[in-house]
């Protein structure tokens, strides 16, 4: 009786292994498939697009810059969330109203965040000029400064509620217990805190990593066209080039440098989830 | 103080969003030098944003319906098969989220366009959307199954009610909320979707949000402003409105995995 209920059970899955064989599985072996095409259209397999890919300088640098932004922005952000999910763990005042702030902007159009930060660093840096603090604008917009800021805002509710939840498991009282026996602040935060937040400072940063290279659009409107990333050159070659065999091989590369990392996490339990945008 | 400045950092750009489009002259500018609601009548007057919007909601509601409609059984499957069975389809239904969405998006655009010859648009769209959905949709669905007390079920049974009145009764009420909860996500995921849609969008079928997009990439205008400020009230009002029917708790974390 158990057991074919159980197979009932396993039948009820049998509709969305079927749409995930055709609209994933299949899509993905396109990728594959479109990566290896050769460029002439005589059949057959071909290592061309990667080869480009691999002897371009331009590529590489690409390549190099996402590794790069993903590195800044995860820096930042561990020293931004750090302090963040300690304070919040330690006191209770506001705490709603500020996981609310960190939370209800992630239910908000990427889009409408970006433009809404255009016109902030726009006014800030006119705000700046006209205080005279600084004789032109700073370029927050439409670099890599543009580009690090904006990834920061999309990315930090991630890192610092991973962080958060790994911090709020140590009970109040471990920390109470140790400036008890005598530890000093710096002791109870370096011996204590710290060590409790790693777990969730690694997911955090898988979770930078794989965001910066599956966004295309913060690259593009806050990069102003001159900061490219992996996904930049990717949608640049079904736009403009249309390349479609480069676009395909170049995603392969960029799920080889993440597929890693999202493996090691869930083998090691960490709290990830990749982002929505 | 600190974690409130963290805060008002946060919500900074979408204040500012706010403040722009309330900003009578015809021009960008914060904070605001006056007030005046003219630029809501323009975008919401403008006819490719009202189309892009009308389109954004049946995609939305459309991906909503497919992803519930794999993700309940897929739940149910996941709680009730063999463990062997119940492993498997864990990794498996996770598995869209580690695939990059562009590359999924890629792929079905040279699947549909060039293998196909289907054209791109409102179904591959609507396809593409729904893989990632119902990883989204199972979390909480899964999540509320599990933590629904199993011995509800069997008191009904031992009181005497049927399957239906079991299923009519104590199951649907107790799962409803999770449902909701699954549904409200699903539909903000989809509604503001940029990945997929992107690589996907056909002339005649641009989503709300790459029309705001390419609409910015050639000016920022209060009218684009009005438009975010809309967005802004959606997007919060689905958030308060899913913290209230439940089943995001079960999104963050990922314990429940």
């Amino acid at each position: 009786m158990a057991l074919s209920r159980r197979r009932v059970a396993s039948l009820l899955a049998l509709p969305i292994l079927a749409y995930l064989i055709a609209f994933l599985v299949a899509p993905v072996v396109t990728v594959i498939q479109s990566s290896l095409q050769p460029t002439e259209s005589h059949g057959g397999v071909s290592l061309g697009s990667y080869i480009a890919f691999f002897s371009s300088g331009y590529d590489l640098r690409v390549l190099f810059s996402t590794f790069i932004i993903g590195l800044v922005v995860s820096a930042l952000l561990v020293i931004l969330s750090c302090p963040f999910a300690y304070l919040l763990s330690t006191r209770p005042a506001f705490r709603r109203t500020i996981l609310f702030a960190v939370v209800a902007p992630m239910f908000v159009n990427a889009v409408v965040r970006i433009f809404g930060l255009e016109e902030l660093l726009t006014a800030l840096n006119g705000g700046l000029i006209r205080m005279h603090l600084i004789p032109s604008p700073l370029p927050l917009l439409y670099s890599n400064y543009g580009v690090v800021i904006g990834f920061i805002l999309f990315l930090f509710p991630y890192m610092a509620l991973t962080t958060y939840a790994s911090i709020a498991s140590v009970p109040a009282e471990v920390f109470e217990a140790a400036q008890t026996l005598g530890a000093s602040r710096f002791a109870v935060l370096r011996l204590i805190a710290f060590p409790a937040m790693v777990p969730g400072i690694a997911g955090g940063t898988i979770i930078t990593f794989t965001g910066v290279m599956g966004s295309y659009i913060v690259p593009s409107m806050l990069g102003g066209g001159r900061v490219n990333t992996l996904p930049v050159l990717i949608y640049n070659s079904v736009s403009e080039t249309v390349d479609w065999s480069a676009g395909s091989a170049i995603s392969i590369v960029l799920v080889a440098l993440t597929l890693p990392m999202l493996y090691l996490a869930s083998r090691r339990g960490l709290g990830t989830r990749t982002a929505a945008w | 103080m600190f974690n409130l400045v963290v805060a008002l950092a946060l919500l900074a750009p979408l204040a500012v969003v706010i403040g722009v489009s309330v900003n009578p002259e015809p021009y960008t500018v914060f904070p605001p030098q006056g007030f005046s609601l003219r630029w809501f009548s323009a975008a919401l007057g403008d006819s490719s944003f009202r189309g892009s919007l009308i389109l954004s909601v049946e995609i939305g509601l459309v991906v909503t319906l497919a992803t519930l409609a794999l993700a309940l059984p897929a739940s149910v499957a996941l709680l009730r098969a063999h463990p062997a069975m119940s492993r498997f389809l864990a990794a498996t239904l996770i598995s869209p989220l580690a695939i990059p969405e562009i590359m999924l998006a890629l792929g079905l655009l040279v699947l549909f366009s060039q293998r196909l010859h289907a054209g791109v648009g409102f179904v591959p769209i609507v396809l593409g959307q729904t893989v990632v959905g119902v990883p989204l949709a199972v979390q909480i669905l899964a999540g509320a199954m599990i933590s629904a007390d199993p011995s509800l079920e069997e008191a009904a049974r031992t009181l005497g009610a049927g399957t239906w009145n079991v299923a009519r009764h104590v199951t649907i009420p107790l799962l409803l909320p999770a449902v909701l909860g699954a549904s409200l996500f699903v539909f903000i995921f989809s509604f503001d979707n940029i990945n997929i849609s992107l690589f996907l969008t056909s002339p005649g079928s641009v989503t709300l949000p790459i029309q705001m997009f390419q609409y910015l990439t050639y000016r920022a205008d209060p009218t684009v402003a009005a438009m975010s400020t809309v967005l802004v009230a959606i997007g919060v009002a689905a958030f308060v409105l899913g913290a209230r029917v439940g089943g995001v708790k079960y999104l963050s974390g990922g314990d429940r995995r």
